[in-house]
């Protein structure tokens, strides 16, 4: 039923005529059209009368529960806005408080003791070395591998972690201390270590 | 009494200002008042569209939920509230009518119980000429928009409950001006033609070319 809108410019300036859309200098234009062409005038009037029947198109109203249901919804937004605030917005605070949240978990979880954040594990790792699984690790939760651990002081002030030595490797103990190399004592205390405490002492020099 | 006063003193507040009371001091009269102004034409520029009270009422609340909860993000303060309500209520009309993918009668024939001028609020209509005359109105202006192509449709709606300028109306529907004009023009002529042919007279509309 819709025809390809193909607007001339006289059909342009008619219908912004009969709706009031012109500047006066297109007004006279338009008017002194009327007056040389019937055709034109007679279709500017019907236009007219026919917009002006449309005029008549009533206005309804919503049924009022559902205005009420609307204010009741603009009533409950607003309070929660008031509630939380419109502060929840703003970019820079949400950052702000996401790095702030960010560094107390990781603070968190460096501070804690080892036994707290790996409680699991430890019981897993016993577990493991019951069934003869070696887990390298150095907390005082698995003192019974510390045992297997011992830390060599050698030449030119290195330090050197390795196994306990176990019978068979009594030989090559021999060797060892034969080319001056002194085992010394486990700088492991049995203290509970925080991963962080750990971490420095394994990475950082002795003396 | 106060209430009162205090309503009587918002009809005079522009919408502008009605809107930045409720955005930052949330105030509800300020709202309401801004419902109580423009409601009637939305909830008619729906209904003309869908044809169905029902529709109509989802949509206008759908319209108002939106208008609620995205001011804050999306409404300009330098535009004009009702324009950009008005923008919101148009997309939510255009995605029913697309998702149902065809034009509903806005005599209601989803809904025969339901009549557009029962829903009329206008007491003055209590004599039985004017019944008549209602009833010859409805017959023959409702049924003959209803019958309009939707674009045309759309224009004569937004054009007549908004008084919409062309531009903002090529703006909202995502056309020229020129194809805007063409449609109101086309709309015009359609209608014409469907009165005469109702009161069995023959097209008086005369093609100039």
């Amino acid at each position: 039923m819709e025809k390809k809108p193909n607007m001339s410019n006289v059909d342009e300036l008619c219908i912004k005529y009969v709706f009031d859309e012109l500047d006066p200098s297109e007004i006279t234009l338009v008017e002194q059209a009327m007056i040389h062409d019937q055709n034109l005038l007679i279709e500017v009037e019907s236009l007219k009368s026919t917009w002006k029947k449309i005029r008549n198109l009533p206005e309804l109203t919503p049924p009022s529960n559902i205005s009420e249901t609307i204010i009741d919804q603009a009533i409950d937004y607003s309070s929660q806005q008031q509630f939380f605030g419109n502060s929840w917005r703003n970019p820079g605070l949400l950052a702000t408080a996401a790095i702030v949240l960010f560094s107390l978990l990781i603070s968190t979880a460096y501070l804690l003791p080892s036994d707290t954040i790996n409680g699991n594990q430890s019981d897993d790792s016993r577990s493991a070395a019951a069934v003869g699984t070696h887990t390298p690790a150095i907390t005082k939760s698995q003192e019974s591998n510390q045992d297997m651990l011992r830390v060599w002081n050698g030449h030119n002030n290195l330090v050197y972690i390795g196994k306990r030595d176990t019978a068979d490797d009594a030989s090559h103990a021999d060797s060892l201390q034969g080319r001056g190399v002194l085992p010394v004592q486990s700088e492991t205390s049995p203290m509970i270590l925080s991963p962080a405490f750990r971490d420095f002492q394994l990475t950082g020099n002795r003396y | 009494m106060m209430s009162h006063k205090s309503n009587n003193s918002l009809h005079q507040v522009d919408d502008h200002e009605l809107v930045l009371r409720y955005r930052r001091n949330n105030d509800q009269k300020a709202f309401r008042q801004l419902l109580d102004r423009h409601q009637s034409k939305i909830y008619s520029y729906i209904y003309s569209m869908v044809g169905n009270a029902e529709t109509a009422n989802d949509i206008f609340q759908e319209t108002f939920t939106k208008v609620i909860t995205k001011m804050d993000e999306t409404y300009n303060e330098q535009g004009k509230w009702i324009a950009w309500v008005m923008r919101i209520a148009h997309n939510a009309t255009i995605d029913y009518l697309r998702k149902k993918k065809r034009f509903v009668d806005v005599n209601a024939q989803d809904d025969p119980d339901y009549d557009f001028y029962d829903r009329l609020t206008d007491e003055t209509l209590d004599d039985a000429q004017e019944v008549i005359e209602k009833d010859e109105a409805k017959d023959s202006l409702m049924k003959h928009i209803s019958d309009l192509p939707k674009e045309q449709r759309e224009v004569v709606m937004l054009r007549h409950y908004y008084e919409m300028s062309f531009k903002e109306i090529a703006e909202l529907t995502n056309v020229s001006i020129n194809t805007a004009l063409g449609r109101m023009r086309y709309a015009l002529i359609n209608l014409r033609k469907m009165f005469d042919k109702e009161h069995g007279k023959e097209t008086k509309y005369v093609e100039r070319r």
